[in-house]
């Protein structure tokens, strides 16, 4: 019990060390945004551009792995030839690995 | 005396077909007569369902051969035979089916109500929809299974395009009734293919000839493909978001329930017709690859969706991808001796999915109807603060999207664990997959949630009201069931899953 709160203690430390130590309190750092709830002590704001929509929720992991989404949107192109061409390389593929087997 | 217990498939199939035909007559009487007439026949319809899954479960399974009509040939008189089985896949099938019709069925009250003109082909193909895919369930021959499944692609590429005044959606009906009859065109090559070598049809009878030679691989391959399509796996699966996302809300739950055939039919195909004549390891890691890919692709494409329903319909494709891989594990372990541990748990746990599956994603797509319907809009980009006016609708909402993400101790936890737990035995980087998948369907889950719910109050939105109380009931309905797999899965598995575990022969 001792040996696991030590344990804790130095990941909370090491944690804590690996922070920026410039950080200043000022007004509105750390404050929620998500849900658009008027900043404390203000509230008159109009609060409906400052929440985020569905498109930008993501934003940051979707650039990050921009070479993984960008073609997989591009396959899904809504046209039917190249539905039949997803349907027919299937088809061979697995008729092809069936057969053989 | 009728045996309405021996009848029951017969009867579950009838009285919504034969319903369909009588059902406009009453909407020129009275609209509320009409509608409460069509809810009494999906009643009745899932009465009988009950009545045979309790016969099955008591007694066990029994199969119904029905003669059709004989017609006459040069070479002699030919009998049309449609062979009915009913057992534990037909049960866990048909319940779960009515289940969601009945849903669907209180909570298109208010929906048909909007709908300018006459509602009569909603309600007659509706009907059909039902009627055939519980045709498609019960029928033990490959020829019946392929009228049904004919059957039920019409009457649903024409419920997609209900709304005669939404162009995409007759674009979405028209990709899915192309590449549907192309899928349907190979279906039936195959089992021409298989009447011509071994002469027969029915399930039972051919596996006692299958033997694994060439031919009886390409059939089997194509079988397999067209299921996958008819399922939506990954890369089959373009058409389902297209058409999941332009059909009424009460239509798309009940097309999860319908796309689930496909599966069932699989999962036939492989353990009931082909068994160990076929090499069942690299059977089974097709369908791995396959659920493996629907999981993964459908997760990543509902992260980058705008419109409510398009993500919910890639998260579609994403949870059989767990029932894929689920199943995948026990075909591929099939006729070993892990198949007696962690093969057959992992059969479990991917059909036990396949259960709660359909009703979390029902009540996730009413509740995007639900959305829609008082809102207009189903840009994700474009709603927010709707929380403070739709509560019942965001926590029926909060109960299918925990459920879904397999959050404790909803039911989508139990049975993903279950797979979670086997097919790491298999392979842990499966298991992998699966926690990574469940992951993001939180993550895109919480997308929704925050930007339909919450957020401040937007202008346009203020005077929302409350989903109609129809839709609320509906939505409660498949939330109450939710809660009650959760609470009771070990009676839901020992009820529905383990007969339709013994109905696929798979060795315990």
């Amino acid at each position: 019990m001792i040996l696991m709160a030590c344990f804790v203690g130095v990941i909370i430390y090491l944690l804590y060390t690996m922070g920026n130590s410039s950080y200043k309190e000022t007004k509105y750092r750390g404050e929620p945004f998500l849900s658009g709830n008027p900043p404390i002590g203000e509230g008159e704001e109009d609060q409906e551009p400052i929440n985020i929509r569905g498109d930008n929720f993501y934003w940051g992991f979707i650039t990050a792995l921009k070479f993984y989404f960008k073609p997989l949107i591009g396959r899904h192109t809504g046209r039917l030839n190249d539905y039949i061409f997803w349907f027919m390389l299937t088809m061979l593929v697995v008729v092809v690995v069936l057969a053989l087997i | 005396m009728i045996n309405y217990f021996y009848h029951s498939p017969v009867l579950i199939i009838l009285i919504p077909l034969i319903s369909a035909l009588v059902i406009p007559i009453f909407g020129s009487i009275s609209k509320k007569l009409q509608h409460a007439l069509f809810f009494m026949i999906l009643l009745t319809t899932t009465f009988f369902g009950i009545l045979m899954s309790y016969e099955i479960y008591t007694v066990g399974e029994w199969s119904l051969a029905i003669e059709l009509g004989t017609l006459e040939l040069i070479s002699g008189g030919h009998v049309f035979v449609t062979h009915l089985s009913a057992d534990g896949i037909s049960a866990i099938s048909a319940i779960i089916l009515s289940i969601t019709s009945v849903a669907a069925g209180l909570y298109s009250y208010a929906n048909l109500k909007k709908e300018e003109g006459s509602v009569n082909r909603y309600y007659i193909l509706f009907l059909i929809t039902v009627a055939g895919t519980h045709g498609m369930i019960f029928s033990a021959d490959f020829f019946s299974r392929f009228i049904w499944f004919q059957v039920v692609t019409a009457s649903t590429a024409a419920l997609v395009a209900f709304r005669k005044y939404d162009d995409r959606a007759f674009e979405a009906a028209l990709k899915y009734l192309t590449l549907s009859f192309i899928a349907w065109s190979f279906f039936l090559l195959s089992i021409i293919i298989a009447y011509h070598v071994h002469g027969e049809m029915q399930f039972y009878e051919l596996a006692e000839s299958i033997t694994g030679a060439f031919f009886d691989r390409i059939v089997m391959a194509i079988l397999i493909v067209v299921m996958a399509f008819k399922s939506g796996a990954v890369p089959l699966h373009f058409v389902k978001p297209d058409a999941y996302s332009r059909a009424p809300s009460s239509v798309t739950a009940v097309m999860v329930v319908v796309s689930q055939a496909g599966l069932w039919t699989l999962f036939r195909i492989v353990f009931n017709v082909f068994g160990t004549d076929v090499n069942t390891y690299v059977v089974g890691w097709i369908v791995i690859i396959l659920g493996v890919l629907s999981a993964f692709i459908g997760v990543s494409m509902a992260l980058v969706q705008r419109s409510i329903k398009r993500l919910m319909a890639y998260h579609a494709i994403s949870q059989t991808g767990y029932m894929l891989f689920g199943v995948g594990v026990g075909i591929a372990v099939m006729g070993t001796t892990d198949m007696g541990s962690f093969g057959r748990d992992a059969m479990v746990g991917g059909i036990f999915h396949i259960m709660n599956h359909a009703i979390y994603k029902g009540l996730l797509f009413l509740t995007a109807g639900a959305i829609i319907f008082r809102t207009g809009e189903r840009d994700l980009n474009k709603m927010g603060g709707l929380g403070r006016n739709m509560k019942w609708t965001m926590l029926f909402f909060i109960i299918g999207a925990l459920a879904i993400s397999g959050v404790p101790p909803l039911n989508g936890f139990t049975s993903k664990i279950i797979i979670y737990r086997s097919v790491y035995m298999f392979n842990p980087a499966l298991t992998v997959v699966g926690m990574i998948v469940s992951i993001l369907t939180l993550a895109s889950f919480y997308k929704v949630f925050h930007s339909v719910f919450m957020g401040p109050e937007r202008e346009k939105y203020s005077e929302v009201k409350e989903a109609p109380l129809s839709m609320l009931i509906g939505m409660a309905f498949l939330a109450g069931v939710v809660i009650l797999l959760s609470l009771f899965p070990g009676t839901a598995i020992n009820v529905f899953v383990e007969p339709a575990i013994e109905a696929l022969g798979v060795i315990p």
